[in-house]
């Protein structure tokens, strides 16, 4: 099994836009790699070749190839890794987008195992612990903002889930009549479950057909179906809010 | 002959019942509420050579372990698999239908698919090309409809086609990347063995971390293969979610509700519906949840509950209670007086009447809570309650049970299943005897009544407030102790408003009715027995009065004449003389009669620890007799007290009650009937209804304890002031 930095830093690149192109096309093209990686048609040739040879592409010399399953496997790998340490450096630590996504690109080589399955761990205590009341990288955020660290208060509690830096609006704060899209659900396990089960999951559209007359919970329309549901779980829903 | 076994599975409100009752042509309820089958109900039938045996599963949208009624309808298809389930859809609702079938194919059993209210669809609009969905699925679909009975036969030889050919759905893919990481951990499972599950089905759920299963097979696996399968699931679920970013659970049911739609909008030639009924429902919604109208209306509704059950059922109950009066003074006259006598009449025959005088309030309220949930309008009650009730720690669906609490305890508990979630149902039953029920009344009457006669409507009125106050409080507590974790989600179906059948009502009414009889009845009647038991026996060896009567000390007066002597004198002292009356002279039996026996044995037993609440051992005897029923504290008091028979009544109880107790001891007494265990109807029905005697008791212990420290606490406080 070949392991990720085995290839050069380069070869490793090429890998993973082939990947991607073929994730979003369908199909990775010669003139596509080039224009995607800056390069001219000819260098794309030369290291298509040499990683024909190390049994990761099928190529010859045709307008569209393929990768190998191995090639496959760790351009998968490649990709896993650029994504998660873009995420790392945008979510955890706030670093710009794009100089995120620079970075990226070059730390996704030279990580070691160890370091990366490290960095996972932290990552998943950073989003999911508690620092006090509040939660650990709304803390960071704030002493970020502030230039204020405060320590943790109390012993951090196991949470489920994996909640994701909150964006909005939520499914809420929505008036009755209006439609929005489901773009993403921030609720604990169980109650997502549940979510994703009455089929409120992203991508649907949902209609705010009302709220009751105690102002606790609303009803909601999906396809066919009402739905009651309280505010707090309304809350938890990240929508896009539709003309 | 061969037996087929066959399991009915279909989310709420899609006629999964009506299905059944088709299919079994047994009476049972068609509910139109989420989670209206509670137990699981089975029927059979006979087809060609085929004796085919149904078990209808709880309804349910999912089977994620996340509801009681979920696990139930899985562990029955998990650990007791079914030779064919018959999923039953509702058209109009296809996609979301299919989301179960898509993890019933996943089970890998004979699956037919009864793709029911196909009439409703074919009105909409929106009925799919069964031939070209039974291809996409891959399984046997049938169109039904479940209240016509059309294609129940059809949906037979389905059944028996599907078992004889032996085929199992086809398989699900979740994608490349998923599927990559299922197969290595199915084929160990494969080899490992013979397990409860398919091996590809138990790789699905370890991979979504599913407790259940997880711990079904670290029990049945060997230790090493089970510590590599759940090794290999973790490391690539943590890979997979690294790759989509989210929780794989979510990332393998967004691919099921993938599958489950484009199978439906495939077979669905023309996906726009016209819509018909949905629409009714969403105008009768803007009148029924309105912000104006939506509460006064409910409020009517529940003023109409009440007078049905109780109003309407009071001169049915009376009736019966008449009848068992007559019974028993027909017994009277029959069996000369003694200990056989008082069993026939005061245990039997009282016993059974104590179970029967509820049967008409049972009846009228299941009634209404049937055509409230048929219609759909039961949704809707919780939510228009749920921020109320929600706030006190208990979900909106608590607050009918809650309400008829105030009525009577029994049929209160048993309204409590309209709870989906096991922790909500159990926090209702557990603070519902809180609720003051109607049988404490005469007690409070009478407290208030010898105390208060000038602010009884105002000491009423607090009685019920503290009742109120301390469910709420204990309600709290339970939720952060024994009941603690995640509030269960309120995600709930609104139902579409559907017209009740009649059928459906009276074979509701008659199974729910049916099952009280059976299951609590017994044991009321049970309890009755020991109760009369405990009051009766042992039996003095001589009688005062008697021995009194004899020595010559009193004499008996002339007949219609009062005595000089009453029998509450003799307990006094036993140095009177004079003449008593006959009526008196028994009346003094019975008070020594109650003093020796058990029940008066136990009063005196707890005397000293009655004594700090203010209490004394003719309340605490009485008490004893209220476990029977409530009521029975005023009559116990009363053959305490030798007021005998209904001469003298409450009115000269209430005197001597001021004359004996203070105004604290009183209220020390409404604090304890208040609080104190509930009587053994509930005891019997909650036994039932939570299937442990564990929390029978626990709530009889805990409240009996709460009772005497309220009274305790209480007494001894305004001792300080007073």
């Amino acid at each position: 099994m070949r392991q990720v930095g085995a290839l050069s830093e380069s070869l490793e690149d090429y890998l993973e836009t082939i990947y991607n192109l073929q994730v979003e096309n369908g199909a990775a093209k010669v003139s596509d790699i080039a224009d995607a990686r800056g390069v001219s048609m000819a260098s794309v040739c030369q290291a298509l070749k040499r990683l024909d040879r190390e049994g990761l592409v099928d190529y010859s010399a045709r307008e569209s190839l393929e990768l190998t399953p191995e090639g496959r496997r760790l351009a998968q790998k490649i990709s896993s890794r650029h994504r998660f340490v873009f995420r790392f450096l945008s979510h955890i630590l706030g670093v710009d987008k794009d100089v995120a996504e620079k970075d990226a690109c070059s730390l996704e080589h030279h990580l070691s195992k160890e370091t990366l399955s490290h960095l996972v761990a932290f990552t998943q205590f950073a989003e999911s612990g508690f620092c006090g009341e509040e939660k650990i990288m709304d803390s960071y955020r704030r002493s970020e903002r502030t230039g204020q660290v405060r320590g943790p208060r109390r012993r951090p509690r196991r949470r489920q889930g994996r909640p994701r830096h909150r964006e909005g609006p939520f499914l809420s704060e929505l008036k009755p009549g209006r439609r929005a899209r489901i773009m993403h659900l921030h609720a604990s396990c169980a109650i997502r479950q549940r979510l994703v089960d009455m089929g409120l999951l992203p991508g649907v559209e949902v209609e705010m057909i009302r709220v009751a007359p105690l102002g606790d919970p609303v009803e909601v329309k999906i396809r066919d179906l009402s739905l009651s549901l309280r505010k707090s779980e309304a809350a938890a829903i990240e929508v896009e809010p539709l003309p | 002959m061969k037996r087929i076994r066959v399991a009915l599975a279909g989310n709420p409100n899609v006629g999964k019942t009506s299905v059944f009752n088709q299919l079994t042509r047994s009476s049972q309820h068609v509910g139109n509420y989420p989670g209206v089958t509670v137990e699981t109900i089975s029927g059979s039938c006979r087809y060609g050579d085929y004796e085919l045996d149904f078990v209808d599963l709880p309804g349910t949208y999912s089977l994620t372990a996340h509801s009681e009624d979920e696990m139930e309808a899985r562990r029955i298809l998990l650990y007791n698999p079914p030779d064919v389930v018959v999923h039953v859809v509702d058209a109009t609702g296809l996609a979301r239908n299919l989301y179960l079938t898509v993890q019933l194919m996943e089970l890998r059993m004979g699956l037919v698919v009864a793709l029911n209210m196909s009439d409703e669809a074919e009105e909409k609009g929106t009925m799919p090309d069964i031939d070209l969905l039974s291809e996409v699925m891959g399984v046997d679909i049938v169109p039904t409809i479940g209240h016509r009975g059309t294609g129940i036969d059809e949906l037979k030889s389905s059944i028996v086609s599907c078992y004889e050919s032996g085929d199992s759905p086809r398989r699900i893919s979740y994608g490349r990347d998923i599927d990559r990481s299922i197969a290595p951990i199915s084929s160990i499972l494969a080899e490992a063995g013979d397990l409860f599950f398919p091996p590809r089905y138990a790789a699905a759920k370890l991979l979504e971390n599913d407790e259940e299963v997880r711990s079904t097979l670290e029990e049945e696996l060997p230790r090493n293969v089970f510590a590599e399968v759940s090794r290999m699931a973790d490391g690539e679920r943590e890979r997979l979610e690294d790759l989509f970013g989210d929780d794989l659970a979510v990332v393998m049911a967004e691919q099921r509700h993938g599958i489950a739609s484009g199978a439906a909008e495939e077979a669905t030639m023309d996906s726009r519906a016209r819509s018909t009924g949905a629409d009714l429902t969403r105008e009768i919604d803007n009148v029924l949840l309105s912000r104006v109208l939506g509460l006064p209306i409910f409020g009517l509704a529940i003023y109409l509950t009440f007078w049905l059950t109780f109003t309407v059922g009071a001169p049915f109950s009376s009736l019966l209670e008449y009848l068992f009066g007559q019974l028993g003074g027909l017994v009277e006259s029959l069996i000369a007086p003694g200990l056989l006598r008082s069993l026939l009449v005061d245990g039997v025959i009282a016993g059974v009447g104590g179970v029967l005088v509820f049967v008409p309030n049972i009846a009228l309220l299941f009634l209404v809570i049937s055509v409230m949930e048929d219609t759909g309008y039961m949704a809707r009650a919780a939510f228009l309650m749920d921020r109320f009730m929600h706030r006190i720690g208990l979900h909106g669906q608590s607050f009918i049970p809650m309400l008829i609490g105030f009525g009577c305890t029994v049929p209160a508990i048993m309204a409590t299943r309209v709870l989906n979630d096991r922790r909500d149902r159990l926090v209702t039953m557990m603070v519902l005897p809180l609720m003051s029920c109607s049988a404490r009344l005469p007690i409070y009457l009478l407290v208030a009544g010898a105390f208060f006669p000038d602010h009884r409507a105002l000491s009423l009125l607090i009685i019920y407030l503290v009742g109120i106050l301390l469910a709420v409080g204990l309600a709290k507590l339970m939720r952060v102790s024994v009941m603690k974790g995640e509030n269960s989600p309120f995600v709930m179906e609104l139902p579409p408003y559907r017209i009740p059948t009649f059928r459906g009502l009276f074979s509701h009414v008659w199974l729910r009715v049916r099952h009280y009889l059976r299951k609590a009845g017994t044991v009321i009647l049970a309890f009755s027995v020991l109760l009369w038991l405990a009051s009766s026996f042992p039996v003095p060896d001589s009688y005062a009065v008697d021995e009194m009567l004899r020595s010559g000390r009193l004499a008996p007066a002339r007949p219609g004449e009062a005595g000089t002597v009453e029998a509450l004198d003799l307990e006094r002292s036993t140095e009177v003389s004079g003449t008593i009356s006959s009526p008196e002279i028994t009346a003094a039996r019975k008070a020594q009669g109650i003093e020796t026996s058990l029940a008066g044995r136990t009063g005196h037993l707890i005397e000293p620890l009655l004594k700090p609440a203010g209490l004394d051992w003719r309340i605490g005897t009485a008490l004893i007799g209220a476990l029977g029923a409530k009521e029975l504290f005023v009559s116990q008091l009363s053959i305490l007290y030798s007021m005998g028979g209904s001469e003298r009544g409450t009115e000269s109880l209430r005197e001597v009650m001021r004359r004996r107790y203070s105004p604290y001891t009183g209220i020390s007494i409404a604090f304890f009937i208040l609080i104190m265990a509930p009587c053994i109807a509930t005891l019997a029905v909650v036994r039932k209804e939570t299937g442990s005697w564990a929390w029978a008791l626990g709530q009889f212990v805990g409240l009996t304890l709460l009772a005497y420290l309220v009274s305790l606490a209480f007494y001894q406080i305004s001792r300080l002031f007073a």
